[in-house]
């Protein structure tokens, strides 16, 4: 009877030890995916907060530089059809509506900002614990370019990143349907969003590389249908006027000697024409960013020859790995060699770059990792104020400095990334 | 099934390859000839109209017209009326003409409402040794002949109709340049303030880098003051450089003329009339001297362009939607496919 006791009292506290845990693991599924969520939405809303704070200390007037779109409207035009702006539609059309409305276009950035964060959360949730996720996120949250573009700058680029981070989420994921899907999307938004197709393209085998590239068609037409039907060639001089434009702001751009700023120097009717027939009328000169004639013609092509050659390089070293978190940190590396050699920088480009950047160190030590991003803090600040007047040093000057220093940053933090750790 | 879906994909695969193939044929051959150009020239008689004759061209065309800014317009009208819409230069505000080539020219822009041909009907000003452009605000300025004591003078009268959110106009005359400043560079000239009021006259240094503006008359001028200034290497510029300029290529030298609200008295009109002189240019030992002259008579070259532009077909809309729904259902039909074989892959 004793024994038989025992034996009950035995099961009886196994059963409890057992029914115990499993409560806790229950209760543990049941808070923990509400808890940080909670948590999230709570530091989001203080960012938020944070930023309608600096909005109104600062009164920026983001809507200032939607010349464009109040040309538009007040001449009764019709984008893609009689007007071609710079973007393609998705980065372009949201703007339209918000001309006159700084505080929209600051809702729109904040919406477009929040979700691109606990887009880079997500991703560097893959890769690394949540208290280094939490900390890079806070780092990008903070970081001055991305404030800029928040506050003052009405152009596509928030947005495009966005896509970007989602296609890359999704080669994570092995998804090659929502992978063309927000490459095209991204592609519909700004065009460097395309360079990703490559790797994605050769990491897919078989009907899922058919799926992709046809997702990829599938969304681009659906979404650019109602423009190809009415005028193929305005919309399409929306990419191809890109062409012509010149370097700026890069280390190619200064050896070409062009010291200006992006975008400026461009006639400000071009834009109803084809781009062709614009290249047609407008003789190209080494003063005018937006029908550039290079000093060194050769430049371009070295440019063009080291973009092509990394952006191949990467795609296939992509494509020799299997665990998605080192994938991770491969895949970014095409969209940066794009960035890294592209004769055409501006400071809003600082932006993927960093997050990119961001996600290729990720196996540095936490402190390393840091410092590297607190240089391309420091560089891009200073790139900002170049354009400041009264800066000490003078324009060419200081332009040279950034762009050396971001050189010589970017070299050493993939040489120390790819595992050459010797240097710390 | 899966056989038939491949089939099926093949199909539409080669289905939107002849589509793209036929939009792809239709889209160049119209590029090929989407341009038209005619560079010619008018006889100009200052006070009489001036015609130039657009042949053929299609609805929602675009008509630019290019003239020198060293002619300047005084009206333009279209003949017959409401042929053609005139569409505004003014995208980024016309501070973004100061951007040279731009500067040296007078563009017209517009957008044809029904096809046709049509006349634009010219009243020009005299032509005359400077590019003229406004460059801050809204002005309308002439240009005409003076003489003063047995001299003769550029007149210019500049009338601010709009000004800008600083309160300012701004009219440039521009003459081009094609030098590296050397230490002996130095710019001399004469101005009269005949009437009116003025906030300024600059005179702008442009080289391929910046801008260089020296004060040459402050707006304190009285009427029929007589100014004349010599600008050089050691002269103290607005931002207090003194010859930062000095070896850098120049583009032009430029008179810049300012008027400002805030020194008007109420219902005094914005206006001021100046006279200018010769202005001599000098630099690396060689001697420019621009003269004043104002022509009445002459020979005015332009070019026209005329940019056709796409008008959509029932045929190429039915060729867009057939491809946008070749690409859809292949794009299914594939998606369906890696499912399939996914699965496959799964269950192996």
């Amino acid at each position: 009877m004793q024994v038989s006791m025992k034996r009950c009292m035995k099961v009886f506290t196994e059963f409890k030890k057992h029914f115990s845990a499993n409560q806790k693991d229950s209760v543990l599924r049941l808070r923990s995916p509400r808890k940080p969520l909670l948590k999230y939405l709570l530091g989001l809303i203080v960012y938020d907060t944070f930023v309608v704070l600096l909005f109104l200390l600062l009164r920026p007037n983001p809507s200032s530089w939607l010349f464009d779109d109040r040309f538009v409207v007040r001449n009764e035009l019709l984008y893609y059809v009689d007007f071609r702006p710079g973007y393609p539609p998705l980065g372009k059309l949201p703007y339209i509506f918000l001309h006159n409305n700084d505080e929209g276009i600051l809702l729109f950035h904040l919406i477009t900002s929040d979700v691109l964060l606990a887009m880079v959360y997500k991703l560097l949730k893959c890769i690394t614990d949540r208290r280094r996720a939490l900390i890079l996120v806070t780092t990008v949250a903070l970081y001055p370019p991305l404030l800029l573009a928040t506050l003052y700058i009405p152009h596509a680029d928030l947005l495009a990143l966005l896509w970007l981070l989602i296609s890359i989420y999704f080669i994570i994921k092995g998804n090659p349907v929502g992978v063309g899907v927000f490459i095209s999307l991204g592609f519909l938004t700004k065009f460097y969003n395309i360079i990703l197709l490559l790797p994605a393209l050769l990491l897919f085998r078989g009907w899922g590389r058919v799926a992709l590239l046809s997702s990829f068609l599938a969304t681009f037409f659906t979404i650019s249908a109602l423009f190809l039907a009415v005028d193929p060639l305005m919309y399409a001089s929306t990419y191809t006027h890109h062409l012509y434009r010149g370097p700026s702001e890069s280390l190619f751009a200064l050896l070409d000697g062009y010291f200006s700023h992006t975008g400026f120097h461009h006639p400000t009717y071009e834009a109803a024409i084809y781009s062709w027939q614009f290249a047609a009328l407008y003789d190209p000169s080494n003063l005018d960013h937006f029908r550039y004639a290079w000093n060194y013609p050769q430049l371009r092509y070295v440019s063009l020859t080291l973009q092509i050659m990394f952006i191949i390089l990467f795609s296939l070293i992509s494509i020799t790995i299997k665990d998605g978190a080192r994938m991770l940190k491969a895949v970014p590396l095409s969209s940066l060699s794009y960035f890294t050699f592209s004769a055409f920088w501006n400071p809003l480009i600082a932006i993927p770059f960093f997050i990119l950047m961001m996600l290729i160190t990720i196996d540095l030590k936490m402190s390393h990792q840091m410092l590297v991003l607190a240089g391309f803090y420091m560089v891009d600040v200073l790139h900002y104020l170049v354009w400041f007047p009264g800066l000490f040093l003078d324009t060419r000057l200081s332009l040279l400095v950034v762009v050396v220093l971001r050189a010589v940053l970017t070299s050493l933090t993939l040489y120390v990334a790819a595992g050459g750790r010797r240097l710390w | 099934m899966v056989a038939l879906l491949k089939a099926l994909s093949v199909a539409l695969f080669a289905a939107i390859l002849f589509t793209v193939v036929i939009l792809g044929i239709n889209l160049i051959s119209y590029v090929k000839n989407d341009t038209e150009v005619i560079v010619s020239h008018a006889d100009v008689r200052v006070g009489q109209p001036t015609i130039i004759k657009i042949p053929h061209f299609n609805k929602y065309d675009r008509i630019y017209l290019i003239l020198s800014a060293t002619t300047p317009v005084y009206n333009i009208t279209v003949r017959p009326t409401g042929i053609l819409t005139p569409l505004s230069f003014d995208v980024e505000g016309v501070e973004a003409d100061l951007f040279y080539p731009i500067l040296l020219t007078k563009n017209f822009f517009f957008i044809a409402n029904a096809g046709g041909s049509a006349e634009l009907v010219l009243f020009m000003q005299p032509k005359v040794p400077y590019a003229i452009k406004e460059l801050e605000g809204k002005t309308v300025y002439k240009v005409f002949r003076h003489n003063e004591d047995d001299k003769e003078y550029l007149g210019v009268y500049v009338r601010a109709v709009a000004f800008s959110q600083s309160g300012f106009t701004q009219t440039v005359l521009v003459y081009p340049l094609n030098v590296v400043f050397q230490p002996d560079f130095q710019v001399e000239g004469e101005l009269r303030l005949l009437e009116g009021k003025i906030a300024y006259v600059n005179l702008v240094v442009a080289t391929e880098n910046a801008l260089y503006a020296f004060n040459v008359a402050p707006f304190t001028l009285k009427n029929g003051t007589r100014i004349k200034f010599n600008v050089n290497a050691a002269t103290k510029e607005l931002f207090g450089r003194t010859g930062a300029f000095l070896g850098q290529k120049g583009l032009f030298i430029g008179l810049s003329i300012g008027l400002h609200e805030k020194q008007l008295e109420f219902n005094e009109i914005p206006y001021a009339v100046l006279g200018i002189g010769n202005i001599t240019i000098l630099n690396m030992g060689e001697k420019l001297i621009i003269e004043p002259q104002t022509f009445y008579e002459y020979d005015m070259n332009y070019r026209l362009y005329i940019f056709h532009k796409f008008q959509p077909t029932l045929e190429h809309g039915l060729l867009v939607s057939a491809l946008v729904s070749q690409v859809l259902a292949f794009s299914y039909v594939s998606i369906k496919l890696w499912r399939d074989s996914k699965r496959a892959w799964q269950d192996n």
